[in-house]
């Protein structure tokens, strides 16, 4: 298996790109409209809890992924069909962002180009770079976040003459059960989705470190989106509630002396540095999942295949991108919420009534 | 089309398999060929335009079935 290392650090920065990923085009909830940066600040507080609890597991069993968890927690066969239930979950999860890194592309820019040649030479450097183990994943992941932080912080000065506070207004009209709903979704897709990350935790070199990184990366993940949100609303106004990609159209809208106008180009390169990231882990995850099913020695040789499956699984994900976000709004806080609280949740229960069990039994 | 993901597939199989072989790592190369056999049928009958189910429909028809089984149970 991959024995590379990755410090807490890079850890953080990774959990950032996953988290910020795809949302940065296509967010949740999007129904709040001009409360949404405010329910995403209930939103992160639910998901760093979640997240909490999902890492109690990797502390119980430290230096295990969640696949070898569920073997030890429920056995081989309980163990393996929980392991390819969030096999699923880490396919969906690419072919999500995959169909939506196409979907984009193409409405926005390659309006006349195949599909396939969009994908396939994206998916040729995801499989390349996640054949080559987590500490490449890690150390190019570095530049890109960077790189896409940098970014947001020169568009907070490129809207400052289009920013009309009253875009911002009214808050707080929704119901309170309607804006916990909603808080709920943003929970579990982006910030649920980390889940994944209980297969990367053990190549963490210090591993007493891990619960603050992941932590700190939600956090830093969730300000930068709050703060995109925010901006858009701002920028866009009410009439942003109706678009499929708000980001990319409040992009659209700067204007600096008519020299520095159509900068669309600052989201779709954030998003295709994320959505990469966030695609390779998935298929990393994958790959490493897969061959751990199988008790494999090594993970590289099925990347190819499974790079391949999850092609095929974004060119079927979803008719349309309407369907996508109907999806998003009524399957997904379920789907979420399934594998990102209950299962873990499940897995640490039964491990502490076991390990209860075992201490009666010896004393 | 088809010839070419054919080749395409043959190609990563002549490219993977002979380490695997030589290294002797048979149940590598057995889930190796399973899931390259796989992505080949799979991405053969999408290039031949035969419509697969799309993942989400999938998952939304079966949300309203339950919805509808506990509308009516109740």
């Amino acid at each position: 298996m991959d024995q590379g290392k990755i410090s807490p650090w890079q850890l953080t920065l990774l959990v950032m790109s996953f988290t910020i990923g795809n949302w940065i085009v296509l967010p949740a909830g999007t129904e709040a409209w001009q409360n949404l940066w405010l329910i995403m600040i209930l939103a992160l507080g639910e998901g760093l809890v979640f997240a909490y609890l999902s890492l109690l597991l990797f502390r119980r069993f430290p230096g295990k992924t969640l696949f070898e968890i569920f073997a030890l927690v429920f056995g081989s066969v309980g163990g393996k069909f929980l392991s390819l239930l969030f096999l699923w979950f880490f396919l969906q999860t690419g072919a999500a962002a995959l169909m939506i890194f196409v979907t984009l592309l193409k409405t926005t820019i390659f309006t006349a180009t195949p599909d396939m040649a969009l994908l396939v030479p994206w998916m040729l450097i995801v499989i390349y770079g996640c054949r080559r183990g987590i500490e490449v994943i890690a150390r190019s992941n570095e530049p890109l976040i960077i790189a896409t932080i940098v970014l947001l912080f020169i568009s907070v000065l490129l809207v400052l003459n289009i920013l009309d506070p009253a875009n911002l207004l009214p808050l707080f009209n929704l119901p309170l059960s309607d804006a916990l709903w909603i808080s709920v979704g943003i929970a579990v897709f982006p910030f649920g989705q980390n889940v994944l990350f209980l297969m990367i935790l053990p190549r963490v070199n210090r591993r007493q470190k891990v619960t603050g990184a992941v932590l700190k990366g939600m956090i830093g993940a969730g300000g930068y989106l709050l703060l995109i949100q925010f901006l858009t609303v701002g920028v866009v106004g009410k009439v942003g509630e109706i678009y499929v990609f708000p980001s990319y159209e409040f992009y659209r809208m700067i204007d600096i002396a008519r020299v520095l106008t159509r900068l669309e180009l600052i989201p779709l390169l954030n998003f295709m540095t994320m959505g990469f990231i966030k695609i390779m882990l998935c298929l990393y995850a994958l790959a490493v999942g897969t061959a751990q099913v199988f008790n494999l020695r090594t993970y590289r040789p099925l990347v190819f295949p499974l790079g391949a499956l999850l092609l095929i699984a974004a060119f079927r994900f979803a008719p349309s991108i309407s369907q996508h976000l109907r999806f998003v709004e009524e399957v997904n806080p379920y789907f979420g919420l399934f594998y990102s609280v209950f299962l873990p949740l499940l897995t640490l229960g039964v491990a502490l009534v076991r390990g209860w069990l075992r201490r009666r039994v010896t004393s | 089309m088809i010839i070419f993901v054919v080749l395409v597939f043959i190609f990563v199989f002549i490219y993977e398999a002979p380490e695997l072989v030589e290294k002797e790592y048979w149940r590598e190369l057995a889930v190796f060929t399973l899931l390259l056999l796989l992505g080949l049928v799979l991405s053969s009958l999408l290039v031949s335009g035969v419509k697969l189910p799309y993942i989400e429909t999938v998952w939304i028809e079966l949300g309203e079935g339950i919805h509808r089984v506990i509308q009516t149970s109740l």
